[in-house]
């Protein structure tokens, strides 16, 4: 038939009305097109990411930094040397043993830290201690006694609870080995703010080649018959400008064919122009998924375990010592979050989003009387000093156990790859490995003590940042429009659950299916 | 602005883009089976009016120019859609009876788009290209690879199950006795 110059009324209606009808697309549609347009613009935020991972690596490690227990047994050091000769021959020429006694409620009870320091004395110090050092050193750990180390730091406390006269306001310090590192955490939060400022877009791609247009190449094929080549697009619009009336049409038309060298100008523009590949906006796809997971632990020997110092070195004590006898069972847990992943190659995909674990296990455990147990400690300088806690809970040897959970809530970010093994559109298998940071919002932490027989309780020995890997294997399939991802997946604590002034390695292991969902 | 977008410059490229994508991502609704795949539509369409830009020679309206290039890209995405050729296959023409006493007088352009909308994805197709972008039937045989008979019949259906949707949503008035409710059975 003909060009339609003959709309009806009911046509023109339907037409004008059509026209009328405007939708504001969604922000995705502008990024995907700028996104395929400038596709170098996108190497600025993933360099940005890759900043920021390390950023919080080095925070973690810096959060983890015990300097300030140095400095505590440096000012502890000040307020006991040069004062009595007598004190000072008990120890050696270099070091001297220090014992500060530390009295503060932990939930209604007292809870004693003993340190043991191993730090020069400086002479010109001055101060109130002066007239306790006597008392003091009967609380030194005599170096040629190193085996009665423990009784010594306990008589020290049973003998500075007794006398509380010896103890002034100036003696007491508080040993918070983690604060200097959050001040670094702080200060590394404040030199390390980024002003992100994206580079310029129009910068970033120099020109791009022209896309060989299959739709227009394919269009004007179809309308090659009918349609002058060198009638404007907007003719379209409205036919009724292309033809005046429908008695002319055919044989305008027909003229305009007959002159037109269609393959001429086809072969031109095909010559004028280059093919790219079009990336599509579906390249990036949000997943939501959950999954149940079993937590266990593994434990292991941290190294400078190894070359603490020769006089307390056989105080530490490693939770997973088998001669402990201690069990511990798995946890149920969960895993939840969305990810979002971007199609970088072939059958590469990144992956990022954010990641919400609960994690943990048992320790069985039993009620006892309230007593004192101990913690030792080695820093990163190998000086070893131990802290006492009050405890009921026994190392569940005896037949009324009790369960007692170590847990972390932690949100994470993680960063990673996937990689497509098999698949087609319809069904794929993938493998995916992330790893990221992790902010501990909520933990728990039972201890064995260093002589495994209590249970301790103190949950700021657990880092606040940490690292965590995933790996896992995806089956991807579609139905009714949802794509759905079920695989086993594997979550690896890479980082030790407790700070590293901890003498042992603590790392979660989550063994899960992961149930996802994308559009 | 089209210099711009010549010169690969983004800020001219966003300001073709956030004058005509409502306009247009408004033709894409016509055409797709929902919002997702109507922005995918226009996402993909201004891909090709980017690459494409420079046979435009300033000798139409821009508008026509983009709009025509949107049109046809909605048109290949639905053309990989197996269920759309199958819709197209299952259309016969018979004898429908077409009023045109029937002027819709008070439409509302989304009311009227959503009752398009409403109709088969194959009848929606022929009427949005002959009742609105203004193809022929010759044409939209060619562009959808039909019978021109089934372009026809298509549309003929498209229109009487729209004024009957019409009127049953009150945007239409009925007319006196001139319209017959044909009652489509598929």
């Amino acid at each position: 038939m003909e060009r339609r110059f003959d709309m009806s009324d009911f046509e023109r209606s339907l037409k004008d009305h059509a026209d009328q009808f405007k939708l504001v697309p969604s922000k995705r549609v502008w990024n995907g097109i700028y996104n395929n347009l400038h596709p170098g613009s996108k190497w600025p935020s993933i360099s940005i990411a890759i900043v920021l991972i390390i950023t919080l690596i080095s925070i973690g490690n810096l959060n983890n930094s015990p300097t300030h227990s140095n400095k505590n047994s440096q000012l502890t050091a000040n307020n006991m040397s040069g004062k009595n000769e007598s004190s000072d021959q008990l120890v050696d020429n270099n070091s001297s043993k220090k014992n500060v006694f530390q009295k503060h409620a932990v939930s209604g009870q007292f809870q004693n830290t003993n340190i043991i320091s191993k730090q020069p004395s400086n002479s010109n110090s001055k101060n109130s201690f002066e007239s306790d050092a006597d008392k003091v050193s009967q609380n030194i750990v005599m170096k040629e006694n190193n085996n009665e180390k423990i009784s010594a730091s306990s008589l020290a406390i049973t003998d500075a609870s007794k006398n509380n006269n010896y103890i002034n306001r100036n003696q007491i310090s508080f040993y918070e080995p983690n604060q200097e590192a959050e001040n670094n955490f702080s200060n590394e939060k404040g030199n390390k703010e980024v002003n992100t400022t994206f580079s310029n877009r129009n910068s970033s791609i120099e020109s791009l080649p022209m896309i060989q247009n299959d739709l227009l190449s394919e269009t004007i094929i179809s309308f090659k018959n009918e349609i002058p080549v060198h009638a404007s697009f907007s003719d379209f619009i409205n036919p009724f400008q292309i033809l005046p009336s429908f008695n002319s049409t055919v044989n305008t038309a027909s003229k305009l064919i007959t002159n037109t060298d269609f393959n001429s100008q086809k072969a031109t523009a095909t010559a004028n122009v280059k093919k790219i590949k079009r990336k599509k906006n579906k390249n990036v796809e949000w997943t939501f998924y959950a999954a149940p997971t079993i937590g266990t632990v593994s434990f292991s020997k941290k190294g400078n375990t190894t070359v603490s110092s020769s006089n307390v070195s056989s105080v530490i004590i490693l939770p997973n010592d088998p001669s402990f006898g201690l069990k511990r069972t798995a946890k149920i847990g969960f895993e939840t979050g969305a990810e979002m992943s971007y199609k970088i190659f072939r059958k590469f995909t990144f992956i990022t989003g954010a990641n919400f674990t609960y994690s943990g296990y048992n320790n069985m455990s039993n009620l006892i009387h309230p007593t004192f147990a101990s913690l030792n400690f080695v820093d990163r300088n190998s000086i070893s000093y131990s802290k006492s806690y009050v405890t009921n809970y026994g190392n569940g040897q005896s037949p009324n156990r009790i369960p007692l959970t170590n847990y972390s809530f932690e949100v994470s970010v993680p960063i990673g790859l996937k990689y497509n093994i098999w698949g087609n559109e319809k069904i794929q298998i993938n493998a995916v490995s992330t790893v990221g940071p992790s902010i501990v919002l909520k933990k728990n932490a039972f201890i064995i003590s260093s002589d495994g027989k209590y249970y301790i309780n103190d949950a700021s020995l657990v880092r606040n940042i940490n690292l965590a890997g995933h790996f896992g294997s995806y089956i991807s399939f579609s139905v009714n429009k949802i794509k759905w991802h079920i695989g086993p997946d594997i979550r690896y604590q890479l980082l030790s659950t407790y700070k590293s002034y901890y003498p042992s390695k603590e790392h979660f292991i989550d063994y899960g299916i992961r149930i996802g969902i994308s559009r | 602005m089209v210099q711009g977008c010549l010169d690969n410059l983004s800020i001219a490229q966003e300001a073709l883009y956030n004058r005509f994508s409502p306009r247009m991502l408004g033709v894409c609704y016509r055409y797709a089976r929902n919002r997702e795949d109507a922005e995918d539509m226009l996402q993909e369409g201004f891909i090709k009016i980017y690459s494409q830009i420079r046979q435009y020679h300033g000798s139409g309206a821009l508008e026509g120019w983009i709009r025509k290039i949107i049109v046809h890209t909605c048109i290949n995405v639905l053309k990989k859609n197996k269920k759309f050729s199958d819709s197209l296959d299952l259309i016969h023409a018979s004898g429908i009876e077409i009023s045109e006493n029937n002027i819709p007088s008070m439409l509302q352009a989304k009311q009227v788009v959503e009752c398009i909308r409403l109709l088969p994805i194959g009848y929606r197709t022929v009427l949005n290209l002959y009742a609105i972008e203004g193809f022929s039937h010759k044409e939209i045989s060619a562009i959808l690879e039909i019978e021109e008979s089934t372009s026809r019949s298509q549309y003929t259906r498209a229109r009487s199950l729209l004024e009957e949707i019409l009127i049953k949503k009150k945007i239409l008035q009925k007319p006196h006795e001139t319209v017959r409710m044909v009652s489509m059975s598929r």
